[in-house]
């Protein structure tokens, strides 16, 4: 029990280490790839290429003052920023990044948990993660924040929906609940291949769920003037900037695990122990910056417009491709 | 342990019940009301049953209380409106439900508790909240309610575009 306790905190302390090193690197890594996309350099002055810029910004967020709204809400306003960052942190919990490894005599699997009902569980986190935006907007007192709510909060239940039906063509097809288990069942042949329709629409909504270009209605600067955060300074701040990466990250993560084969290398090319980790990476690494380039490629869609391609077009397109994913698996049995 | 976390869940989930009832900002109350129903979750993974645990995270805390928010913001309810100190009917009516809420709660205590174990040991919970064994259920024995269930909710979903159609 005790070296259970022991594994498990140190896992979840070295994981959570990381992520956050991984989110603060995301950020310079967008920053410069925007930059070229956009015929400029990006942050490049502090330190060699700029790499120390995460830590710039970091400190920078520490000593600026911390304003709190006169009208605000205060508990609310408060409460907003931790609301956003802990579900997206959360998520993690359940993904695998690996299989396991030998260390001092035990075997270590590269995961915090396995927990049965992993899919689930993450779309619970996703639902939840919605209030922190939500919330915040709504505690600053602000048009531009409301309107940056009302519009996140809209945006993410038509969009969880369609996510959500995508996901269950996926598990019809691994039999399984658990990342694990979807992972192992794509050795030869990856969900990418099995479900093209699937892992498109998933792409899509994913964007969607976490607010990004070109779904990023909630910030819209250019009508919103930022949106839901428009208020918060410093940490606050960073906050919710942390979550937004943290939930690129995962999403990028999810992805790799439900649709491009986890740590497996594709059409059954036997994955040697070592470089399993070092897969699974590359995976999340090429999707990361997928997220960066097409921020930097597609203009952003109009509200209606966004409301009309998740209702009208990727529902239904979700919907058949359930029942068509049901025809074949029942053909195939 | 378990117990120690069951204690802090449930310390929660009937923390967040009072703030419901005492918060004078709509949005304090609705907020409340999440806190106790991830409380509930917690409680819920603590007896095995996974499946209500992530039901429960997605389907209330997240899209319903989502959706309440949304509605609560929407309409600007800022404070509560003019207090009604009058004892009007619905008060009364409250005040006679929550009284039998209390003696309902408090008959078992009064019969004592015998401290004998039930059938639900770790074991069963364990297989019971499984998603295979209540899908396996919910397809066999209690096929016929789901189904009906389900036209019901599609009823009730026609029915709002039908009443929400003729105002747009």
């Amino acid at each position: 029990m005790l070296d259970f306790l022991i594994e498990s905190i140190l896992k979840v302390l070295v994981v959570f280490g990381v992520l956050l090193f991984v989110v603060a690197y995301t950020t310079w890594l967008e920053r410069r790839v925007l930059g070229r996309i956009q015929v400029r350099h990006g942050p490049n002055r502090v330190g060699f290429q700029g790499l120390l810029q995460p830590l710039a910004d970091g400190l920078k967020g520490f000593f600026k003052e911390d304003i709190v709204p006169a009208n605000a809400d205060k508990i609310v306003y408060v409460l907003a920023p931790v609301l956003s960052i802990v579900p997206a942190l959360m998520i993690v919990a359940v993904i695998p990044f690996g299989d396991s490894f030998q260390l001092f005599g035990r075997e270590i699997t590269m995961r915090i948990t396995d927990v049965n009902v992993a899919l689930l569980y993450i779309l619970g986190l996703a639902g939840l993660g919605e209030y922190g935006v939500m919330l915040g907007g709504w505690a600053s007192n602000n048009r531009y924040g409301l309107l940056g709510s009302l519009r996140t909060a809209a945006q993410m239940i038509s969009y969880e929906l369609a996510l959500g039906l995508t996901l269950i063509s996926v598990i019809m097809v691994s039999g399984s609940l658990s990342l694990v288990e979807i992972v192992n069942t794509q050795t030869v042949w990856w969900n990418a291949f099995k479900q093209p329709l699937a892992f498109f629409l998933f792409l899509i909504c994913g964007l969607a769920e976490i607010n990004r270009t070109p779904f990023d209605m909630p910030e819209a600067e250019a009508e919103l003037a930022c949106g839901f955060n428009i208020e918060y300074s410093s940490m606050k701040f960073a906050m919710f900037f942390m979550a937004e990466y943290a939930h690129l990250i995962s999403l990028a993560m999810i992805i790799t695990c439900l649709f491009l084969g986890g740590w497996y290398l594709p059409f059954g090319i036997p994955t040697p122990g070592l470089l399993k980790f070092p897969v699974f990476l590359a995976k999340v690494f090429v999707l990361v910056f997928f997220f960066i380039w097409e921020r930097g490629t597609f203009p952003r869609l109009r509200y209606d417009q966004i409301m009309r391609l998740g209702w009208k077009w990727l529902m239904p397109l979700a919907l058949a491709n359930i029942f068509v994913t049901g025809v074949v698996v029942t053909a195939v049995a | 342990m378990t117990l120690a976390i069951f204690f802090v869940f449930a310390a929660f989930a009937v923390l967040g019940g009072i703030g419901v009832l005492l918060a004078r900002n709509p949005i304090h109350s609705a907020l409340s009301l999440v806190g106790t129903m991830v409380s509930l979750a917690g409680i819920y993974l603590l007896h095995h049953a996974e499946f209500i645990f992530a039901i429960q995270l997605m389907v209330y805390a997240g899209a319903i209380m989502t959706l309440i928010v949304f509605v609560i913001m929407l309409l600007d309810v800022r404070h509560e409106e003019a207090e009604t100190e009058r004892l009007g009917f619905a008060k009364v009516f409250g005040m006679v439900l929550a009284g039998l809420m209390v003696v309902v709660l408090l008959v078992p205590l009064a019969a004592g508790l015998t401290g004998k174990p039930g059938g639900m040991t770790e074991e069963v919970l364990a297989r019971v909240g499984s998603v295979e064994f209540l899908s396996e259920k919910l397809f066999t024995t209690y096929l016929l309610p789901f189904e009906i269930a389900s036209v019901l909710l599609l009823v009730g979903l026609v029915g709002a575009v039908a009443l929400a159609k003729k105002r747009l």
